[in-house]
């Protein structure tokens, strides 16, 4: 009982470090997938400066819960990042393009454009490429032994990561387009939010027909239903307070917090879902660290999530106005 | 056998020029510290403009150590998946809290030190600083102890085919943790002391920014000679605590292949494994044994009694290590130089000696890279000191295609960042610390 406890505070506690970093950086990323659309150099200039204190802190989130994973699901890191190598390393390489370019767009004026192209190209690399693998899980990954996944490409391939990236990447997009409203809440962006708004709705109906499509188990769930209510909610209401300076941002997060519910309760009580069914999924009581290591990463977890939040808030205050 | 190689030299070559990043980052946060202490004691603007010059610069390292530092713990999945799987729930239980204790405090406190000094007072931009200064030391606390724990293991038992915890505590603070990390903090302030010292005789020497130059070099330069000195004390305290735990690596570490009494401490040496002799061996007689025990007639246990296949490589780390120690010895001569230099008020005139001084940048970096290569060769065969063999850690299913092609991008993608790095801050450095200072 004490240790399908832990290993479920676990579970959770990652899921909420990834939501964290999709609420977080999601809406670096998308102000970084928003750039190409700028119409001269200086508004990409006021684009980046508005997320450059903080990409850094948010990317953290996402260090985090791979820490974390790594600790209490030993064998879900071991599997997944080996399984996924080529992947995981265009992952970071995106990760990586996306920061350095952030910063280096300051310290190199002569190139600036070409190092806001790089943050865009990066930040649109992280999305998708991190969109596909998370849509790979959900559907379920080709076991064919004992912690030992297939080797032949084409067992991965499916329709869900497909539309689960294309619905994600522009929920992403509007993550990033209703932050940029609280530093820049004038008209010109406002218009541009409505311009992309039933984007993200087709996005959202998108999501939901093919959850029910390919993964109607779930649906039984009453978290992963939920979840799907706040994500249309916050879809809905995001529209409705588009004038009000940050409510819609507010409501975006609503909406990933809600899609993070249905990806948690969907895959629970597994953690690498099998493809067909088998008996060889990683599950909870299968994959996760014993006892001794979960107990302290709950605990530390639980702790310095609220510490992190209210420090990172002040400098959040610190900069509301913006950077030069 | 290829896919375990291209997986160590993968993993060296991130590791190795990732490294160049933190030290660099705490050395810098350190002065960044003094002088807004300084600062807001003394309320001269010019510390003021050395802070903010060291800021800039840390600016440009944060980024690159975390652009380089990002790929570190998920290469432990994708290219050691049988070491994480096995060992997870102890060196990701130490990973997990380094991100979520270090990374976040110094992620968000850097965003205030880079660009908020128009936004806060004097005073809270100071806690600012000492708290990016505290996440990077923590950050640096917590990676050493997992590498420590590598080397020593402890506080863990094994359970149905994995290692489970049996105390948090003696696993974070084993047998090498605390000695490893003061060597290690002590070497990268020698390395961003010798760097800010060499930046500001540059200008002394062009006699461009001078007051800025001489605050900078009468701080910078007694760290460094408190730092370089240090060293060998910390040094030798780190050796005794090998020499206990992974005996092996030490008696490879002096060049002892066969068990003798009264032995001496060579400064240098061409070791030949294959005939387990040292060629043109120079030393002192007897020191080793005297450091060893006290007692100069002491016997001290060559390799020859530990089996063949639990040697580390001893050409490599006798070389390394040597070359680190002669190395040391050369920044504690520098440093002392210009301790006298300063002490009779001829730093900031001494042409020769402000010349010299940009030059030397480079040395404490090679005896970090080498000191660290001696401590991870000197491992093996272990990954896990006695509990797990490297051979048996890497991932099996990794094609050769892949892992090479990952290889070559890594190695080409990190030399960018490190010259990209080194380019940027030698623009900022030559455009100089702002206004007239």
């Amino acid at each position: 009982m004490d240790l399908h406890f832990y290993q479920t505070c676990s579970f959770i506690l990652i899921m909420v470090f990834l939501g964290m970093f999709s609420m977080l950086d999601g809406f670096d990323l998308g102000v970084g997938m928003l750039l190409p659309f700028a119409k001269d150099k200086d508004e990409a200039g006021r684009l980046v400066s508005m997320i450059s204190p903080f990409w850094d802190g948010n990317e953290v989130w996402l260090i985090t819960a791979a820490g974390f994973a790594f600790a209490a699901f030993p064998a879900v890191y071991g599997l997944l990042l080996s399984s996924f190598y080529l992947p995981i390393m265009a992952f970071v390489a995106a990760l990586v393009m996306r920061g350095l370019a952030l910063d280096y767009s300051y310290h190199d004026l002569a190139h600036q454009r070409m190092w806001q192209r790089l943050a865009a190209g990066g930040s649109y690399g992280v999305t998708i490429l991190g969109l596909l693998t998370l849509g790979t899980i959900l559907q379920g990954l080709p076991f064919v032994g004992p912690g030992l996944l297939s080797q032949t490409f084409s067992d991965y391939v499916g329709v869900f990561p497909i539309l689960f990236c294309l619905a994600g990447t522009v929920f992403v997009i509007w993550q990033g387009m209703t932050y940029t409203l609280i530093r820049d809440p004038s008209g010109v962006r406002q218009a541009m939010a409505k311009r992309i708004w039933p984007a993200v709705v087709a996005a959202g109906m998108l999501l939901m027909a093919a959850w029910g499509v390919y993964l109607p188990q779930a649906l039984g769930k009453p978290i992963a239903l939920m979840g799907g209510v706040l994500c249309a909610m916050g879809i809905v209401a995001g529209r409705l307070t588009l004038e009000r300076k940050g409510w819609a941002f507010y409501f975006s997060c609503v909406s990933m917090a809600g899609l993070w519910m249905l990806i948690a309760a969907s895959l629970y009580p597994d953690v690498l879902p099998a493809r067909h069914p088998s008996g060889l999924s990683l599950t909870l009581g299968s994959a996760a660290a014993p006892l001794s290591t979960l107990k302290p990463m709950v605990l530390i977890g639980s702790f310095l999530i609220p510490v992190i939040l209210v420090y990172t808030g002040f400098t959040y205050r610190v900069f509301r106005k913006g950077v030069q | 056998m290829t896919e375990l190689m291209l997986s160590r030299m993968q993993f060296g070559v991130s590791i190795g020029l990732h490294y160049l990043f933190p030290i660099t980052t705490l050395g810098l946060t350190l002065f960044i510290v003094i002088f807004e202490t300084l600062f807001i004691t003394k309320r001269l603007e010019q510390y003021r403009a050395i802070s903010i010059f060291l800021v800039k610069m840390l600016g440009l390292v944060f980024v690159g150590g975390v652009a380089t530092g990002l790929l570190m713990p998920l290469s432990m999945g994708t290219n050691w998946s049988r070491f994480s799987i096995f060992a997870g729930s102890i060196v990701g239980a130490i990973i997990a809290v380094e991100a979520i204790t270090a990374f976040a405090l110094e992620s968000a406190f850097i965003a205030i030190l880079l660009f908020g000094r128009e936004r806060v007072s004097p005073r809270v931009y100071w806690v600012s600083a000492v708290l990016v200064f505290v996440g990077a030391h923590l950050s640096g606390f917590w990676i050493v102890a997992a590498n420590s724990w590598l080397q020593t293991p402890a506080g863990f038992a094994v359970e149905e085919g994995r290692l489970a915890l049996t105390s948090y505590g003696q696993a974070l603070f084993n047998h090498s943790t605390l000695i490893r990390f003061a060597h290690v903090v002590t070497a990268a302030w020698l390395t961003g002391a010798l760097l800010v010292a060499g930046i500001a005789a540059y200008y002394a020497a062009r006699a461009r920014h001078a007051a800025f130059a001489g605050k900078l070099l009468s701080v910078a330069v007694p760290i460094a000679l408190v730092a370089a000195l240090a060293q060998p004390v910390l040094g030798h305290f780190h050796i005794l605590e090998v020499l206990r735990h992974n005996p092996e690596k030490d008696a490879a570490y002096e060049g002892i292949f066969k068990s003798v009494n009264g032995a001496p401490l060579l400064a240098f040496g061409i070791p030949d494994e294959k005939n387990q002799v040292i060629h043109l061996a120079v030393g002192a007689p007897y020191l080793l044994s005297l450091l060893e025990s006290g007692d100069p007639f002491s016997r001290v246990t060559g390799l020859e009694e530990f089996p063949r296949e639990t040697w580390p490589p001893a050409n490599v780390i006798f070389t390394t290590f040597h070359l680190m120690i002669l190395l040391s010895v050369a920044m504690i001569a520098v440093a002392l130089v210009g301790v006298i230099l300063m002490w009779r008020k001829k730093l900031t005139t001494a042409r020769w000696y402000l010349l010299l001084l940009p030059w030397m940048i480079p040395l404490p970096y090679l005896a970090n890279e080498l000191g660290w290569i001696g401590a991870e060769i000197g491992r093996q065969p272990w990954l896990i000191y006695g509990v797990l063999r490297t051979s048996d850690a890497s991932t099996t299913t990794l094609p050769v295609w892949q892992l090479s092609l990952t290889l070559v991008g890594i190695t080409l993608i990190y030399s960018a960042i490190v010259v990209v790095t080194f380019v940027f801050l030698k623009r900022l450095v030559l455009k100089g610390p702002p206004s007239t200072v």
